[in-house]
């Protein structure tokens, strides 16, 4: 729409605010990559574009693409919300956002063998000892043991998110076991499948290689003097949220799915039961978060893991990937210091800023966070999901009361960060397009390398006005369309 | 293969033939109450119910109300219980099946449990049955075409076939032992309603009338459902396919030992031959064997070393694991 034009209906109730969108550049002017997306809007009736929709939702359904919600009395099947339009990143933005991430994830990196070695950083006097010590996701089993190539981090999806000013800023690490990755790849089919005109005018980067790509990093990490290793994914099993993606990326690869039940380990070597009698195993892809990967070193009443399973991992004769204890690194506490990590590991500056962020066992922070609570998010450090959070400016008054009491109680679990206006993509809604928050999950897969994968999981606010994303809170989701140069 | 992918196989393919089978008693019982005088159909009713070893989650039917077969729900329940089974097993190894088995099991399930086709079926069971028959086809149909012969489909073949062998020795025991009506010119009639119904029960009826163009004689469908050899409903039939299968099964695993089907099929044909000696207890001893090669299975190829918990489904327990 050039200037003076007249906005066609399907933008009537398209708001512009405070936040950065995506689309628009000011309420009459959209940016210049997005020429193609407006100019389907503007010509397609909005029956077609509900249609079209309609149809991507089937597709899900049939397709049988869901996730469990959990806090129910059992688990109940859903597909994730899909919105069709997608959401762009530039061939520049995107040039930023992978030398960030490269950049970050490389310095997270030698900051996990550092803090289960030498322990410099701390020497350093740059991140507290005591900060880390404490995390809940440390794990003292893992000092001193070495990991193939020192490589802790082989999937990593790292939350993005864009400010008013339109930069992309880190809002989380997620170095356990993040998911979501099927989403993206599944986003991107359905969008090919309902309406390929719209790649028309688009050279949009390919993603479906993700499996091929994990699968070779996955090889890399294979214990020394393995020529041709047995690589498993080991699952909760089906009741599990992200299931769906386990055996998804296990087809995909061809490689099988286990549970826990399904290996053992005798003389610290970890066997499949097969039909055919044990196999040995050398790769485990976990998708199991640490406490429940051995009964008989982490959580002892655990049924998803193996007995045995650390030892045989610290004799080197097993790849677990993500390595166990990697969640030190993402806990939201820590996640302040990833500024300081990138100076002291590279001594480079930062590409991708951090979020301005309290720490709550800080006194002064504390004190300023408990006057502000009505304007700030707080998070517990060690949760992902968006379970535990305040949005302060959503919140009622009693559940501020009751952070604050969570707070003094526990003030090293907490940390707060200003709510930060997320930017805005456009999203088909009843009676036309409307603005919704967006954040951006790109993945980086690392092995001997760091590939970042160009996309990433958009994830969509969908009721009006709201800023969280997690699918477990009623988010959604949106192909993400990396442009090449 | 792991174990737990064979023992989903073998499991999702056992519980689609169960609910098939389900089904088909569920009807034949139905169709039954319009001959039959209100007490005597109960009797029946009890004895097939019993054959399938899960009279508790059962409705009864009566002469009042034939179709309450299904507006109880119960009966639907039933056959759901089942698919959703089938269907959980199969949502663990969707991997290592087609796309298409997939769907037409998702989609059963599905349909099963929508409140809309429940009430529809309320009135029109036809439509009940229909439904399953025809997933139960073409989930036949999707192995058939869309799967190697190898291992995994080894599996399948031994799931489909002992559910159906045992299912049937069962149901032909219950016959066996039902009580004879004192009233000679009633039991003429009923011993042929009875056995109709016991063919029907077994999809068997068409299958008896293309092979013996005579008047249904009970101990020539005995003889039928036990010793046939090319029709796909009777106990040799099945038995030879299990032979076959487990034979394949030695040679794709080598590691393991072959397992060897007994005599209990060919001991009964003698003594069917023969008139020598009660058909019943030839008839359980079928069931003993189908019992044995299945923990044989699970010994050999599924269980090397501890037990693996079950997806089993208390309504419709068979042989639960």
């Amino acid at each position: 729409m050039s200037d003076g034009e007249v906005a066609p209906a399907i933008f009537a109730n398209y708001t512009h605010g405070r936040s950065y969108d995506e689309m628009f550049e000011k309420a009459d002017k959209h940016r210049p990559h997005y020429d193609g997306i407006h100019h389907r809007l503007c010509s397609l009736p909005l029956e077609q574009w509900r249609e079209r929709q309609h149809a991507a939702d089937l597709a899900f359904v049939t397709h049988g693409i869901t996730f469990t919600v959990y806090g129910r009395s059992e688990g109940v099947e859903r597909i994730f919300p899909f919105d069709l339009l997608p959401r762009l990143v530039t061939a520049a933005e995107w040039h930023v956002v992978e030398r960030g991430l490269t950049q970050r994830i490389t310095a997270l990196n030698h900051f996990l063998h550092d803090v289960y070695h030498d322990g410099r950083i701390f020497a350093a006097g740059i991140v507290p000892r005591r900060l880390v010590r404490e995390c809940r996701h440390f794990r003292r089993e893992m000092i001193g043991v070495s990991v193939p190539h020192d490589s802790y981090l082989t999937v990593v999806g790292t939350d993005l998110v864009r400010g008013p000013d339109g930069r992309f800023v880190v809002l989380e690490d997620n170095l356990r076991v993040p998911s979501g990755v099927s989403y993206m790849l599944g986003n991107r089919q359905v969008v090919k499948q309902v309406y390929p005109q719209l790649f028309e005018r688009y050279h949009v980067r390919p993603i479906d290689h993700y499996p091929r790509m994990l699968l070779a990093h996955l090889r890399e990490i294979a214990p020394a003097g393995c020529v041709d290793p047995k690589i498993v994914l080991l699952t909760p099993g089906v009741f599990n949220s992200a299931y769906y993606e386990h055996t998804f990326l296990a087809h995909e690869m061809a490689i099988d799915l286990v549970e826990g039940r399904d290996l053992l380990v005798h003389d610290n070597t970890v066997y499949a039961r097969t039909t055919a009698g044990l196999e040995r195993v050398d790769v485990i892809y976990r998708r199991v978060d640490d406490d429940y990967l051995d009964p008989l070193t982490f959580e002892s009443k655990s049924t998803l893991g193996v007995a045995g399973l650390f030892n045989a991992y610290r004799a080197g004769h097993v790849t677990i990937a993500n390595a166990v204890g990697t969640g030190v690194a993402d806990d939201k506490a820590v996640y302040a210091y990833v500024p300081a990590m990138i100076r002291f590991y590279l001594s480079e500056d930062p590409i991708l800023d951090n979020v301005q962020t309290y720490l709550l066992d800080n006194p002064a922070d504390r004190a300023y966070v408990l006057d502000h609570l009505a304007e700030l998010v707080v998070k517990p450090v060690g949760e992902s999901g968006g379970y535990g959070m305040l949005v302060g400016p959503h919140s009622t008054a009693q559940q501020r009361s009751e952070m604050r009491d969570c707070i003094l109680a526990n003030p090293r679990n907490y940390i707060a960060q200003p709510t930060i206006a997320l930017s805005t993509a456009p999203c088909l809604v009843d009676d036309g397009v409307e603005p919704r928050h967006v954040d951006l999950r790109p993945y980086v897969l690392c092995g001997r390398s760091i590939t970042v994968v160009p996309g990433g999981l958009t994830r969509v606010a969908l009721q009006r006005g709201s800023l969280v994303v997690n699918s477990s809170q009623g988010g959604g989701s949106k192909d993400t369309w990396v442009l090449g140069a | 293969m792991l174990s737990r992918v064979a023992d989903n196989l073998y499991w999702m393919r056992r519980y689609v033939e169960r609910a098939d089978q389900i089904a088909r008693v569920v009807r034949v019982n139905m169709d039954l109450a319009f001959d039959r005088a209100p007490l005597e159909v109960v009797q029946l009713w009890g004895r097939l119910l019993s054959g399938l070893w899960s009279a508790p989650a059962w409705a009864q039917v009566t002469r009042e109300s034939p179709t309450d077969a299904l507006s109880d729900l119960t009966n639907i329940d039933a056959v759901a219980s089942c698919v959703a089974a089938a269907r959980e097993n199969a949502r663990q190894i969707r991997q290592h099946i087609t796309g298409e088995m997939w769907d037409r099991l998702n989609g059963v399930h599905l349909a099963l449990n929508d409140p809309a086709r429940r009430a529809e079926w309320a009135q029109r069971p036809h439509g009940f049955f229909q439904t399953v028959r025809e997933a139960a086809a073409l989930f036949d149909a999707a192995i058939a075409d869309g799967l190697a012969r190898d291992e995994a489909w080894h599996f399948l073949q031994l799931g489909q076939f002992l559910e159906r062998s045992a299912s049937t020795a069962r149901l032909l025991e219950c016959q066996l032992r039902a009580p004879v009506p004192a009233n000679e010119s009633d039991r003429l009639l009923d011993e042929q309603l009875e056995w109709i119904c016991l063919l029907r029960a077994c999809d068997a009826l068409e299958l008896y009338r293309h092979r013996h163009r005579t008047e249904l004689r009970p101990d020539h469908i005995v003889r039928f459902l036990i010793a046939d050899q090319l029709s796909p409903r009777s106990i040799r039939y099945g038995f030879d396919r299990i032979t076959e299968t487990l034979a394949a099964l030695a040679e794709a695993v080598p590691a393991q030992p072959a397992i060897v089907v007994g005599s209990a099929l060919t001991d009964a044909v003698r003594v069917l031959e023969a008139r020598d000696g009660p058909a019943v207890e030839a008839v359980c001893a079928i069931q003993g064997e189908c019992d044995r090669i299945h923990r044989m299975l699970r010994a050999t190829y599924i269980d090397h070393q501890q037990t693996v918990a079950p997806v089993a489904n208390e309504g419709a327990a068979w042989i639960t694991r």
